[in-house]
């Protein structure tokens, strides 16, 4: 049960965590639930672990806080994001979920960051993306792009 | 048990959030990615993609500053690339004409302008459109009227999202008139859209014998000299209406040459003035062309406001820098163009140097570019007439036909 002006939350392992409105409304998607259910019982987020959950709560109390200035959040936000690539996903992932815009763009900013050096091959390990291109259709593709190569 | 976990989540990546993250991605990086796999072509190379999430990102609204390189040396940069959003100037062989009809390498290739991502360039007396980005190229039809070699004006155009328009402006091989002929990419074919009045005679004006053609608003312009007086001339291409007014008196004084450039929609006018004695840049004055609806009989007329003048002090700094390098400047302007919402010169100074300046229409200020090292071949290539600047927008997306 909440206490007044509180939010709780369930993550996917059963967690539970208390926060503001103000930081859980941080999340378009845990605000269209409060609006339908109230605040009473826990809010589930069945798809957020509680190790990603707690970062997002982390995330969203930072940014509730009033004015900081601009190289102040913008270095925080890239300490923030110095995670290994698999929380960065999970980050990707729960941002999305919970609607939180400004988390979105910051993750997938980071991950375009990471990647940007890296050849085909490579992504597709990442992404574990099948290539579905002909022996043809790939040297055609690769000699059309070869400026992007050298 | 870990790489097992990043597994299944890697295949949870919807589209959108592969959209989201491609859209950070700089340009090179995207095109390299086409390879991946056909679905991450496809997104790559749509329309929707480059033009409303990618352009969204901050380093991609805005236009880029090319300077295109041509010919000579095969170690020189086919061109090279300012981003106002990084700030920085980059050598690249990735956007050249080098492409370009491989058996006619000797050729002379002239670009003529640069619109929606695309190029508009001519060689052996035939116009080709083609995308750098994609390498894709298309020989437009012959002219159905002007003589390729009396053209006095042309440019090309972005229409909507993904369509454009070539425009020339002519003596007709048949008629004696000068004639607009539009080449549409829907119809794939020319088509006469105007004629000059008979009484207006235009003279070739001198060292660039095909005036730079400026497009806004549905509109393009170019300048014309008609009995030792500068002006300009304009054409509505909904309308096929022409429409001509002088240039400020100040553009009449000797030795100075007006320019004519769009930044959005709004139409300027520059002239720099040089004491060429001592070889230096005394003054760059900017006007913005005022249109006005006259009367009923809707016959409009035009005047221009002053709206800028470089500052003494960026004067000084420009000439102190030329100087340092020993140069001179011999006339005042190189080229100068619209990037975005910028008013951009481009100063040759003697043998060594490139100087950028630009004015910000929207900030209302003026401003240097920081300077791009050019090596000799670069330099050379400057002063043999072998390189044009334009404003570029990559379109990954943008089909030439």
């Amino acid at each position: 049960m909440a206490r007044e002006g509180k939010v709780s939350l369930k993550s996917s392992d059963d967690e539970l965590f208390d926060v503001t409105e103000a930081v859980a409304f941080e999340s378009g998607t845990i605000k269209n639930i409060v609006e339908d259910i109230g605040t009473a019982s826990a809010i589930p987020l069945p798809n957020v672990s509680s190790k990603i959950l707690s970062k997002v709560i982390e995330y969203c109390e930072y940014h509730v806080e009033s004015q900081k200035p601009e190289d102040e959040i913008k270095a925080w936000d890239q300490e923030f994001v110095k995670v290994d690539q698999a929380t960065l996903f999970d980050l990707i992932l729960a941002a999305n979920y919970l609607h939180n815009k400004n988390l979105l763009y910051l993750t997938c900013q980071t991950l375009a960051g990471m990647i940007k050096g890296k050849n085909p091959e490579e992504i597709r390990k990442t992404f574990n993306i099948k290539n579905d291109f002909t022996p043809e259709e790939e040297e055609e593709a690769r000699r059309e792009n070869q400026w992007a190569f050298e | 048990m870990k790489m097992g976990d990043l597994d299944i989540k890697c295949c949870e990546l919807s589209e959108h959030l592969r959209e989201q993250i491609l859209a950070w991605l700089p340009l090179q990086s995207l095109c390299r990615f086409r390879l991946v796999c056909k679905d991450w072509n496809a997104l790559i190379s749509s329309t929707r993609f480059i033009t409303t999430k990618w352009a969204d990102k901050p380093p991609n609204r805005n236009p880029w500053l090319l300077v295109l390189l041509q010919g000579a040396a095969s170690k020189m940069p086919h061109s090279l690339v300012y981003c106002f959003f990084t700030e920085t100037w980059t050598n690249t062989s990735g956007i050249s004409l080098s492409f370009l009809l491989q058996q006619k390498q000797e050729t002379r290739k002239y670009p003529y302008g640069s619109a929606a991502g695309l190029f508009l360039v001519g060689c052996a007396r035939e116009f080709v459109v083609c995308n750098p980005i994609t390498r894709r190229a298309l020989q437009l039809p012959p002219l159905s009227s002007i003589l390729y070699l009396d053209i006095f004006s042309v440019g090309i155009v972005g229409e909507g999202r993904e369509t454009y328009k070539v425009v020339v402006a002519g003596k007709s091989r048949t008629l004696k008139a000068i004639l607009v002929e539009i080449y549409s990419s829907t119809d794939k074919s020319w088509r006469i859209a105007g004629q000059l009045p008979e009484d207006v005679k235009l003279m070739r004006t001198g060292p660039r014998s095909v005036m730079d053609m400026v497009f806004c608003d549905g509109s393009f312009y170019f300048i014309t000299r008609i009995k030792e007086e500068w002006g300009i001339m304009s054409f509505s291409i909904r309308e096929g209406t022409f429409f001509s007014a002088p240039l400020p008196d100040l553009a009449n004084e000797n030795n100075i040459i007006p320019y004519l450039l769009a930044c959005g929609s709004r139409v300027l006018a520059t002239v720099g003035i040089v004491k060429y004695r001592e070889g230096l840049l005394q003054e760059v004055i900017i006007w913005e062309l005022q249109k006005v609806k006259v009367d009923c009989s809707s016959s409009s007329s035009a005047w221009w406001k002053e709206i800028a003048r470089m500052p003494p002090s960026l004067c000084d700094s420009v000439n102190k820098s030329l100087s340092q390098f020993g140069c001179r400047i011999n006339c005042p302007f190189m080229s100068c163009i619209g990037v975005g919402d910028c008013a951009c010169f481009i100063i040759k100074g003697g043998m060594s140097l490139m100087e950028v300046v630009f004015y910000s229409l929207s900030e209302m200020t003026w401003n240097c570019l920081p300077s791009c090292l050019l090596g000799e071949d670069t330099i050379a290539a400057m002063w043999a007439g072998y390189a044009t600047v334009m404003a570029f927008e990559p379109r990954l997306d943008m089909k030439v036909g």
